[in-house]
């Protein structure tokens, strides 16, 4: 059984909350621009713009995520918008881990990720172990449902969702905690593996999934291995 | 038989091949030379290669050996695990095939087997030659395709023996019993010590 986690504070940052919600209502209204029609007439212009934008526009295909700053937990906490930095590498991290494991339909909160990220930096002095920290960041994202039908809460997960995000956060960990200096790194091929290691270690994973100190020697294992 | 680039890199392979990005980086330049050699199309499913390694690594600490005698007979036993676990996850499949290709050449008569095999070996020997000196050797049963019918069919049945398969194939002798039991080279003389104690009706 997962501990109960503390609330999370509310974020300084007010760019999150919105980019969630706008990615939110694109995915829930990506259909045809039917489903304004209804409204759009009484919107004042620039909000029908904004609802053209977010609802019922084709969507353009995007190109991959940008994968290419991620940085090392200890420079995240260097940075010195530290917690946004890692709540959008977070995010676009997951976006890729949950699509190479078949789940591109979940949604991700940006928010839970940066609130994670501070609630876990606040708790730790600097210099703290890299994996330990890095296990607590996980029961935080993975406690508070980073991502999901609806991210932030456990509405419409099943079994197979809670797995998914345990994995998909797993892989983002690994990912981010990889050494870089070894060798010269595409980030999107990093992660890719990170995701494979994690799938092929899986029951691993959800074994010692509520356990922090199995968690970071875990982490620590396959990061040193990748 | 093709050798990858990424064995000619200055860090020692010993300490490379136990990276995932490196043994994957080095295990594609393996397939697409081999690809080019032969005609051949493979496809690589990356999640069973990164399951071969993770595999692969398990065994390899699990049987790492203690005293520096072993080192280099370590070297020959860790290949052999590597060619088990390709073996077990079978990370590789053919798409294609020239036609008309002479399958008596082990290369056209299990593909797979002869890329997982060509690369255990080109690993071995490149650890044997950086760190103890050792010329590149290969028996020549690994061109006798009567053994590779032997290979194909034992392995299938049991993985493990592709263990005793990579040591015959590089010329030394292969341990058809146990063949995933690493022996120490140590064992033997602290053996021969006990049984030579003396006893006090000596």
């Amino acid at each position: 059984m997962r501990p109960i986690l503390p609330p999370l504070p509310l974020p300084n940052e007010l760019a999150m909350p919105v980019r969630d919600a706008l990615r939110g209502m694109r995915k829930t209204l990506s259909g045809p621009l039917k489903l304004m029609e209804p409204v759009e007439g009484a919107l004042p212009e620039p909000l029908r713009q904004v609802a053209r934008r977010v609802g019922g526009q084709p969507q353009t295909p995007r190109p991959d995520p940008e994968l290419a700053d991620v940085l090392g937990l200890s420079d995240f906490a260097n940075s010195r918008d530290a917690t946004a930095r890692f709540a959008r590498t977070t995010y676009q991290g997951l976006k890729f881990a949950l699509n190479r494991l078949g789940r591109d339909d979940l949604l991700i909160s940006e928010t839970v990720a940066g609130l994670a990220y501070r609630t876990v930096q606040r708790q730790n002095a600097d210099g703290a172990d890299p994996f330990q920290i890095s296990a607590q960041i996980f029961e935080q994202l993975v406690g508070h449902h980073v991502s999901g039908v609806a991210p932030g809460t456990s509405i419409g997960l099943h079994d197979a969702e809670e797995q998914i995000n345990a994995l998909a956060v797993f892989a983002v960990l690994l990912w981010i905690l990889v050494d870089r200096e070894i060798a010269e790194t595409n980030e999107a091929e990093v992660l890719a593996l990170c995701v494979d290691v994690t799938a092929s270690v899986a029951d691993q994973v959800m074994e010692a999934s509520p356990d922090r100190a199995q968690l970071a020697g875990l982490l620590s294992t396959y990061a040193g291995a990748i | 038989m093709a050798q990858p680039d990424t064995l000619t890199d200055t860090q020692p392979v010993r300490k490379s091949i136990r990276r995932l990005r490196w043994f994957e980086n080095s295990f594609r330049q393996q397939v697409s030379k081999t690809c080019d050699e032969t005609g051949i199309d493979l496809a690589i499913d990356d999640r069973k290669l990164a399951a071969t390694f993770i595999n692969w690594l398990r065994a390899f600490e699990s049987h790492k050996p203690q005293h520096e005698t072993d080192r280099q007979p370590f070297v020959g036993f860790a290949a052999g695990l590597m060619l088990r676990a390709l073996i077990e996850h079978a990370p590789l499949g053919v798409r294609s095939k020239p036609d008309d290709v002479d399958d008596t050449n082990p290369a056209y008569f299990w593909p797979e087997g002869y890329v997982y095999v060509a690369y255990c070996l080109n690993m071995r020997s490149a650890v044997l030659e950086q760190d103890f000196h050792e010329d590149r050797k290969v028996a020549p049963e690994l061109d006798e395709i009567r053994t590779w019918w032997s290979f194909k069919e034992n392995v299938a049945n049991d993985p493990a023996l592709g263990i005793a398969f990579l040591d015959l194939f590089a010329g030394e002798k292969p341990d058809w019993t146990k063949p995933g039991v690493f022996r120490s080279r140590d064992v033997g003389p602290t053996a021969l010590r006990f049984y030579e104690r003396k006893t006090l009706t000596d």
